[in-house]
């Protein structure tokens, strides 16, 4: 990771989640990128390389765990964050085996998965 | 998700531990828990809520099996150290090892400011609190406490009365404001429980064009259900008989309100209803912010 902007995708089939979380990260200096679909996320992280990708898990068509194991075995260095509003230790414990960086649970505040994304950067750099 | 327990000394407390570590489980949820004592003192905190708040913790941690804990172990006992007034405990542990925050902490003062003050400084989604069982619905001795608290926070309250099986969660929508954090609640508590879900739409004559507006935005929430792949019922109840319905369906499983600020409901439940609620209900009510 170099000095260049953090760059974010978002993948959340609920629009709201994106159209709230998108300007708030952009405010705080991020490259964000925001997708409904999985099947067109999924494109756009073959495209290109994301810094960190935020993904929900319950989606229509390919769902997020399928998602996130293709985007970490393209690109391992690439830190997810699952967002999930249906959480069971389950999902949580095989996120984690996937490789996920952090778990958080719907609802949260923008305050809360800032502190995450932070987090993540710091790990990002560090790994550089 | 953040989640504020509100702890003392009493038995109710320790049941509630329980109830949070099944919903910390899930959601792998940072938690504070929160015991509040009067006065303070010295350096040191009260002997018996210190040493309750101890167990709580250990109790809460021995949900997790040790592979699957973000909270770190129970190591050590550690000890409370002077934290703006209140005490923290803190161990050996360095919390950056751990995924998820659990933080034990004493405020001193008075309980409903000190734990509502809590919750604003962590920001929190959940406020979770237990209380005795029957009308006058204490915590700590205090006399409507919960009561106080799901009226003045800004967050979502969850007052567990008495534990039970929740096989059903009856949430009261205001149609024309539904937040989108009340819903993911919601759905996390569904999920939890693995409960039935009924929506319980106002049909309100005079107001949103009538039972034909009401339906249409009851349409809206199916929709976000159908999405889902949930399938939750539907009902429509009379504003004259929603305080009926709430006060049946509390006996029979969780009831939840969504009490927002632009909420149609929160009009029609005056404050003093809500704790009304609080104060007869017979099991779980969420309040929804």
């Amino acid at each position: 990771m170099n000095n260049q902007q953090t760059s974010i995708l978002i993948l959340d089939d609920e629009p709201i989640v994106s159209k709230r979380l998108k300007p708030s990260l952009e405010k705080r200096g991020y490259e964000v990128e925001t997708f409904t679909s999985s099947a067109a996320a999924l494109k756009r992280t073959h495209e290109r390389q994301f810094d960190i990708v935020i993904t929900d898990l319950k989606m229509e068509g390919l769902d997020g765990m399928d998602f996130l194991t293709d985007v970490k075995e393209k690109s391992p260095s690439t830190e997810v964050i699952v967002i999930t509003g249906f959480a069971t230790m389950e999902t949580a414990k095989e996120s984690f085996q996937k490789g996920v960086f952090d778990f958080l649970a719907k609802p949260f505040k923008i305050g809360e998965i800032s502190e995450v994304i932070k987090k993540a950067e710091q790990k990002l750099k560090q790994s550089s | 998700m953040r989640i504020v327990i509100a702890l003392d000394t009493h038995s109710y407390s320790e049941a509630i531990v329980s109830e949070a570590a099944k919903l910390a489980a899930n959601t792998w949820a940072d938690i504070t828990m929160l015991g509040v004592q009067p006065s303070s003192s010295g350096d040191m905190p009260d002997t018996d809520l210190e040493k309750r708040l101890r167990q709580y913790r250990k109790s809460f941690l021995s949900r997790f099996n040790e592979g699957d804990n973000p909270y770190g172990g129970v190591k050590g006992a550690g000890k409370f150290t002077s934290q703006n007034g209140g005490f923290l405990l803190t161990g050996d542990d360095k919390e950056n090892e751990f995924r998820k925050k659990l933080h034990v902490k004493i405020r001193v003062g008075d309980a409903t400011k000190e734990i509502l003050a809590e919750a604003r400084e962590q920001e929190c989604d959940l406020i979770i609190i237990g209380c005795t069982k029957g009308l006058d619905c204490q915590w700590q001795g205090e006399i409507d406490l919960p009561r106080k608290i799901a009226q003045k926070a800004d967050y979502s309250v969850l007052v567990i009365k008495e534990r039970k099986t929740t096989d059903t969660i009856s949430c009261c929508l205001d149609q024309d404001q539904v937040s989108q954090s009340s819903l993911e609640m919601i759905n996390q508590m569904v999920t939890l429980h693995q409960a039935e879900l009924k929506i319980v739409g106002l049909t309100d004559s005079l107001k949103a064009g009538g039972k034909e507006g009401v339906e249409n935005k009851m349409a809206e929430i199916l929709k976000y259900y159908a999405d889902l792949e949930l399938n939750p019922w539907i009902k429509l109840v009379r504003l004259e008989d929603l305080e009926e319905y709430v006060a049946q369906a509390s006996r029979q499983g969780m009831i939840a309100l969504w009490m927002g600020k632009k909420s149609l409901l929160g009009k029609i439940f005056s404050r003093d209803l809500v704790g009304k609620l609080v104060n007869t209900s017979q099991s779980s009510v969420m309040i929804l912010r």
